[in-house]
């Protein structure tokens, strides 16, 4: 039995310094359990 | 690019649920880097922090069940030209202590030159981050040179050539979780909030 005990997500926005917004959404999550990471391209912005 | 929990923090975890005591304090500050190495749960750093943690703000939501999200957000300003490629999350606030190789490190070898020795503590051991690899400090000679133990904290020793010129870290505090990815550019005065949500299931 694999255990899966927490999951992980950094999501992240870039405010320029003109004050445009940039939503990259989840740039980084993990679970415990097969350590794995699913990046996403940065330049998929939403 | 990777992102975990370090093993300090999987085992204080499971001295909470075991009554033996969950030894950390709240990872409630936030720092970020440029560092080029994935994230490992034997990590003690980030590869390359840039400039003091912040602090950030904590709450627990709900994602699944009723309050089972940590959850912790913050933004950073850049004052020059970054590409941002590691976060992670801190239980102290105060500066990590960053040097350099001055020379390459072999496989084989047991000490290390360093350039910034003065911000290290004199006192000794202490652990540094050096690419993926973790090494105790057990020593110094007072103004360039590392005594060290290798592969530390669980960590792999390098089976190739640390090149020089790599950042060498001594954390503050304990880090609790590290993320890396793909760098994002930011230019001078551009800022970059994180949220970062730990989810129990």
């Amino acid at each position: 039995m694999e255990l899966k005990p927490f999951n992980i997500k950094v999501e992240a926005v870039v405010i320029r310094a003109n004050g445009d917004r940039e939503e990259f959404g989840t740039i980084g999550s993990t679970t415990l359990k097969d350590n794995s990471e699913h990046s996403i391209d940065i330049n998929d912005k939403k | 690019m990777n992102t975990v929990l370090t093993s300090t923090t999987r085992s204080s975890l499971v001295n909470a649920i075991t009554g033996s005591g969950y030894s950390l304090s709240q990872p409630k500050y936030l720092s970020w880097g440029t560092g080029v190495s994935p994230a490992l749960p034997t990590d003690v750093a980030l590869g390359n922090p840039n400039g003091p943690s912040i602090t950030g703000t904590v709450s627990t939501i709900s994602t699944v069940t009723s309050g089972d999200t940590y959850f912790c957000t913050g933004t950073f300003t850049s004052s020059s030209i970054l590409s941002v490629t590691e976060v992670g999350l801190f239980t102290s606030q105060s500066s990590p202590a960053v040097g350099s190789l001055s020379n390459q490190v072999n496989p084989t070898d047991t000490t290390i030159t360093i350039s910034g020795y003065s911000k290290f503590s004199t006192s000794f051991p202490f652990n540094v981050q050096v690419s993926s690899e973790v090494m105790t400090v057990l020593s110094g000679n007072g103004s360039n040179v590392f005594y060290v133990t290798r592969a530390a904290n669980g960590s792999s020793k390098s089976t190739s050539i640390i090149p020089a010129l790599t950042p060498v870290v001594a954390p503050s505090g304990n880090m609790f979780m590290k993320s890396t990815f793909s760098g994002m550019t930011l230019q001078s005065g551009d800022s970059m909030l994180f949220n970062i949500q730990i989810q129990f299931v």
